[in-house]
């Protein structure tokens, strides 16, 4: 492997890392506050073991994203240090708003998890939300500066300089919204089907349970609601990036020819030297809808790109799959659930559910991350795209294999550790009820 | 507006240096702490660090994101050189921000504990030192300005003994910042006038570091000395925390604990506003002689504006409730010992 090989694959396993635990600190107060909300309401013991446990699990977790989201504003720079040097002062704008929502995250949750009989209950309630919003604010800026490696806006590149910087135009790209919208809710579906699915395991076990059965009961909401507008979302994001990134686009659906009425393929495995893709299911059309909104459209192709010019397809076509895949399914079982619960009126947390949404709880997670692999993939070769190749922008030191395996191995030990924590927090729950 | 940016870029240091510091040398305390006394001394650390410990260290955010917005090439240059001791501060800070969270908020007490405990108290040496080493290689001219060979480029510019003499110095100062912090949080017992004992001793310990640092200077043919006593705000804010170090011993009594903080916070201050003073506005020294200011590639008015203003209305939000969170609880839960 080349240093460029090793540093991408630092920074993907960094980014890839953190952004678990950034959802899980993006959302998970949310259901913290509602469990802590109900139990000012009901003065049930229940609400506030919940509170108390669910709490917990964010101050790890928030922690553990702490330190990694640290590690990244510095490997911006040991990796990047060429792209870090054009692209600080233009988009550093929301990074800037970021540091002071993540601040105020940081600092409301410090009251809130230390505020317990100190402070009156409705402050103390109300920091709980705070740490939400601001988490829900800092993850909205870091996407608005990724959206502008998408989509650079807000300067002017002459021979090789940015000028003409205009700081705000750059956080105000063309992609920032869409990119933002569908991050924000893969956070609230991932996290949500992810708790659901600890809590559906335990209630399968003991279905007697009530702990289990209200923190379901408030999670299932974040996870439905989640399922039903990501889909809509990631039209918006789909018809943008046609618009914006072709390439990613024909990458992300193999599409070797540029062709009117393209279709949408199901499954496949791409055969780049053949530049076609074998076994796979073809929609007519359907593509050229989804793109632009019309079957007859044309899309852009691969052949259109110049070769030096293409991301990775194989990967970016598979990573894309695997997203449409788990958004399709975990949009199933909101439906399932919806159905049970309003049309024919019954318990929708049938044994069938319970199992279901154990075997979901790793999906939204998994969708997260097949989601950034085709938005940091697709937009390759390019660091900033179509200015700045990634190449162009690696560190000048060698040797960048130690460097790789050093955090790598850091990275794999915590993730151990934190699992393995986890399943101590949510066994304990269980043994105290 | 550049003023501005700078403004907060020198109180982020500093004020990372004390409450990040204080933070770095309560984990270098377990290592000195006797054993018998060691659980109570994480009680106090947890009680006493618990709410404001993911606080203290986004002051380092602040300080990273300030760089590589209004001062890209010093960030990017920065980033280059110095490589191999920015990682491995880097994996200092997390294994203990880990470490620090799993052994508070771990359900289950068992001999897991000794774990985290062992890799809180090694990264707690690990980051401060090599934030230290950092800090020494940016002034003593080693660095290269364009990469030559491996060694020369990526390991020579820091790995010297000045560098790690700055770095063990750093040590000392944040344990003996942690010192005066732990002295005015446990009031009685047995445990304070270990407390007291340790921080009169690293006191010393500090004193000795901070005088071996120029010796080291010297060694690798740096006149550091001459450096800080031609800098006539350098010179003095030196000659006052000299001064101060004198009037430090007898404010260790429990009425008097905030006197000394602020007299440690004041020693602190002037040692960092004398190496900034110093270096000031350069912030690397190449070792041809040449240097890279930060007004160098400084970012466009455009940019340093929206940045100045974000800095100013982020502050006004957070500042409050950072008072609050500190003082607040103070008063509402009284001293851990009542």
């Amino acid at each position: 492997m080349t240093d460029l090989l090793f540093a991408r694959s630092q920074m993907a396993i960094s980014l890839g890392f953190h952004i678990v635990f950034a959802c899980i600190g993006m959302t998970m107060p949310f259901f913290m506050a509602i469990a802590h909300w109900k139990w000012l309401k009901t003065g049930d013991e229940v609400y506030l073991r919940l509170t108390k446990a669910w709490s917990k699990g964010v101050a790890i977790l928030f922690a553990t994203g702490a330190v990694s989201g640290t590690l990244l504003s510095f490997e911006l720079g040991l990796l990047w240090p060429k792209f870090m040097e054009h692209a600080g002062p233009i988009f550093g704008m929301p990074f800037s708003l970021e540091g002071t929502a993540f601040f105020l995250e940081a600092i409301a949750l410090g009251v809130y998890l230390y505020g317990w009989k100190k402070i009156p209950q409705y402050i103390h309630w109300a920091f709980g939300v705070l740490v939400g919003v601001s988490g829900i604010l800092s993850g909205i800026f870091v996407v608005a500066a990724n959206a502008w490696m998408n989509s650079p806006a807000g300067f002017d590149w002459v021979n090789g300089q940015a000028i003409n910087i205009d700081p705000v135009k750059a956080m105000f790209n063309d992609a920032w919204f869409t990119q933002a919208l569908h991050m924000t809710i893969a956070a609230f579906a991932a996290t949500a089907f992810a708790v659901a699915g600890v809590h559906a395991y335990y209630l399968k076990k003991d279905p007697s349970s009530s702990i289990h059965k209200k923190a379901l009961n408030i999670v299932i909401w974040f996870a439905v609601i989640a399922a039903l507008l990501q889909p809509v979302s990631g039209d918006l994001s789909a018809k943008d990036i046609a618009k914006r990134q072709p390439a990613k686009l024909a990458a992300a659906e193999a599409l070797f020819e540029t062709q009117s009425r393209a279709p949408l393929l199901i499954g496949g495995i791409p055969n780049i030297k053949e530049k076609r893709v074998d076994y796979a299911i073809a929609i007519p059309g359907l593509l050229s809808f989804l793109a632009h909104g019309d079957f007859n459209k044309e899309v852009v192709g691969l052949d259109r790109i110049p070769i030096d010019e293409q991301p990775p397809i194989a990967v970016v076509h598979y990573a894309f799959q695997i997203m449409v895949g788990i958004g399709i399914f975990l949009l199933g079982i909101a439906l399932y659930f919806l159905f049970r619960k309003f049309i024919i009126k019954k318990e929708p947390f049938t044994p069938r559910l319970l199992k279901l949404l154990v075997f979901a709880a790793p999906m939204g997670f998994i969708a997260v991350e097949a989601g950034w692999t085709v938005t940091e993939v697709g937009r390759q070769p390019w660091i900033l795209y179509g200015i700045l190749r990634t190449k162009d922008s690696l560190t000048p030191m060698p040797g960048l294999v130690f460097p790789f395996m050093l955090t790598t191995g850091v990275y794999i030990f915590l993730a151990i550790i934190v699992t393995w924590l986890m399943v101590r927090q949510f066994k304990s729950i269980t043994r105290k009820v | 507006m550049e003023w501005v940016v700078l403004f907060f870029l020198a109180t982020s240091v500093f004020l990372y240096c004390l409450l990040g510091g204080a933070d770095f040398g309560v984990g270098v305390h377990e290592w000195l702490v006797p054993a018998n006394k060691k659980r109570r001394h994480e009680e106090v650390v947890a009680y006493a660090m618990g709410p404001v410990w993911e606080a203290n260290h986004m002051w380092l955010i602040i300080v990273v994101v300030i760089l590589f917005i209004a001062f890209p090439r010093v960030y990017s240059q920065v980033s280059i050189y110095l490589h191999i001791p920015l990682t491995l501060m880097l994996i200092g800070i997390i294994i203990r921000g880990c470490a620090f969270s799993f052994r508070h908020y771990d359900s289950v007490e068992d001999g897991s504990r000794k774990y985290y405990s062992w890799a809180f108290s090694f990264s707690s040496l690990l980051t401060p030192i090599a934030f230290g080493v950092i800090i020494a290689a940016l002034m003593l001219g080693k660095i290269p300005p364009q990469p030559t060979d491996y060694y020369s480029t990526y390991v020579q510019p820091w790995c010297n003994i000045f560098s790690l003499v700055t770095g063990f110095f750093v040590l000392s100062i944040f344990t003996f910042i942690a010192g005066v912090f732990m002295v005015g949080e446990e009031t009685i017992g047995d445990l304070r006038e270990n407390y007291v004992r340790r921080t009169k001793f690293l006191h010393i310990v500090m004193i000795i570091m901070g005088a071996l640092v120029f010796f080291a200077a010297r060694f690798e043919g740096f006149d550091l000395g001459a450096r800080f006593f031609s800098h006539p705000f350098a010179l003095t804010a030196m000659a006052l925390a000299t001064v101060s170090h004198f009037l430090l011993w007898p404010l260790f009594r429990v009425s008097r604990r905030w006197r000394l903080r602020l007299l440690a916070g004041f020693q602190l201050f002037m040692v960092v506003a004398a190496w900034l003073a110093v270096i000031f506005p350069d912030v690397i020294f190449y070792n041809n002689g040449t240097t890279l200011t930060l007004f160098e590639h400084m970012a466009p008015e455009k940019t340093l504006i929206a940045l100045g203003v974000a800095l100013i209305v982020g502050a006004t939000l957070f500042l409050p409730l950072l008072g609050y969170l500190f003082f607040m609880f103070k008063k509402a839960s009284g001293n851990l010992n009542n």
